[in-house]
């Protein structure tokens, strides 16, 4: 290993902290003796330099914290955020109505509404790939030209698919760069996560999950780097259950979104399109879908 | 993860996951939502997460909601990134003891070099813990406190400081 312009500073930080073998000290001392400014640079370092680490400063509220124990559900929906825009409000609650006459056409009772109208360039339910008995099948849908991708199973749903079709809004957006977690995050247990390698969810994207067979305890753990502010989640249940009884046990968790301040009781987010529920996302979010029916 | 043990961690990790909640660029707000977040996902994972390792997790935790709430502000307003402003804008500053020379120095960092410091100077965690926190490789984390502590001699230098023991 040489040192370079790129690796210095790591040889540096490793002498100063006494780091390295005498091989690779002697290596450095060389590397400093031929180039004066990283010696310069390197006597500005000093390892008993600490940080001013803020032990002042306390967080006040601790009982608020230990009450979360007492208060919090497993499961929970997250509310909508209490600072966000009046914009955003707006925007959210025409992708919530768009999204709930967008399902109309596939209702049994006949309703129907002119999806074009409202995202003209998504092909209604109706005209989705056949699923033939797949249990669940996750439809992403926006934009003019289609692509497919899948999501994994969750270890609840097992032996089963996801299909997801999903296509970019705008063409002129790149997708976000996936976020990968932590290596040793709990939220990191692939046995629990279902990767959805969708990077073309945009702005506006709507999602859509058909569950037509889901069962208590069914777990969906999804998640989606890619999602923005203002993206919309439909869900749809064709199962006789009360729509209403569904949406009161149905719980969403939000796993990792500046969206948590507030927890409020379930259901407060979700909007209800016949055997339909919706919720909006207000930002990018890795979110958790518990179905106890 | 246990009642208790939750209980127990907030005695322990709120302080901490509160300053380096601030160190991470957070406000005393944004902060404070960030630290009551982690501890919420803390108790809905108490399942997953053990006892030892909370700590971590509270903190991995507060760095992506912080980290989110500085890219959605980046959207919506354009601010001098801390760490472009000149020493002289620095000039008018009461230097009158050590930890306020300090601060100083870390304000004009990158809040990802304050937020490393603040993991190894005051949590004494190891880089590779940090790492897993910030998401960055051990190294990284290396070049980060490197890169931090010669630009605080460099600030120090500015001020007309050679050295802390001037001002103790």
């Amino acid at each position: 290993m040489t040192i370079n312009a790129d690796n210095y500073e790591l040889y540096l930080f490793k002498y100063q902290e006494d780091m390295l073998s005498p091989e690779e000290r002697r290596m450095v001392e060389s590397f400093l003796a031929q180039h004066p400014e990283q010696a310069q640079e390197m006597a500005l370092y000093d390892k008993d330099l600490h940080a001013d680490t803020l032990d002042h400063v306390v967080y006040a509220d601790k009982e608020a914290l230990k009450k979360i124990a007492a208060t919090a559900p497993k499961a929970r929906i997250v509310p909508l955020h209490a600072r966000r825009s009046l914009v955003a409000s707006a925007a959210c609650i025409a992708l919530l109505v768009a999204g709930g006459l967008w399902w109309m056409p596939s209702r049994p009772d006949g309703i129907t509404s002119d999806p074009v109208a409202m995202l003209p360039s998504e092909r209604p339910l109706a005209s989705m790939p056949h699923h033939g008995t797949d249990p669940a099948l996750a439809v992403l849908t926006h934009g003019t030209s289609h692509q497919k991708a899948t999501i994994q199973h969750t270890a609840a749903i097992q032996h089963k698919a996801i299909d997801v079709e999903t296509s970019a809004a705008r063409t002129d957006r790149q997708p976000r760069a996936e976020e990968s977690l932590p290596y040793d995050s709990p939220m990191a247990d692939q046995s629990l996560l279902a990767q959805a390698n969708v990077p073309n969810i945009v702005e506006g994207s709507l999602i859509t999950f058909v569950e037509p067979t889901m069962v208590e305890g069914n777990l969906i753990t999804f998640v989606e780097p890619t999602l923005v502010e203002g993206s919309l989640i439909t869900f749809e249940r064709n199962t006789p259950t009360n729509p209403s009884e569904w949406i009161a046990e149905t719980a969403i968790t939000i796993l990792d979104s500046p969206l948590m301040t507030n927890i409020t009781t379930q259901s407060k987010q979700l909007v209800q399109h016949g055997n339909n529920i919706s919720m909006a996302l207000y930002s990018q979010s890795i979110f958790e879908l518990a179905f106890n029916i | 993860m246990t009642k208790k043990e939750y209980t127990q961690g907030v005695d322990e990790w709120a302080d901490s996951a509160y300053r380096f909640a601030l160190r991470c660029g957070g406000t005393e707000e944004t902060g404070k939502d960030a630290v009551q977040e982690a501890f919420a996902a803390l108790w809905e994972q108490r399942d997953k997460v053990a006892y030892d390792k909370g700590h971590a997790y509270v903190l991995t935790v507060v760095h992506r909601q912080v980290a989110n709430h500085y890219r959605r502000q980046q959207k919506e307003t354009t601010t001098l990134p801390s760490h472009t402003l000149e020493p002289s804008a620095m000039e008018n500053t009461d230097l009158f003891d050590t930890k306020t020379v300090i601060a100083r120095c870390m304000d004009l960092l990158l809040p990802q070099q304050r937020a490393i410091l603040q993991l190894r100077d005051a949590d004494g965690l190891s880089y590779k813990e940090i790492g897993n926190i910030l998401n960055l490789s051990d190294q990284q984390v290396m070049v980060y406190i490197y890169r931090a502590r010669v630009a605080m001699k460099k600030q120090l230098l500015a001020f007309g400081i050679e050295s802390l023991e001037q001002i103790l």
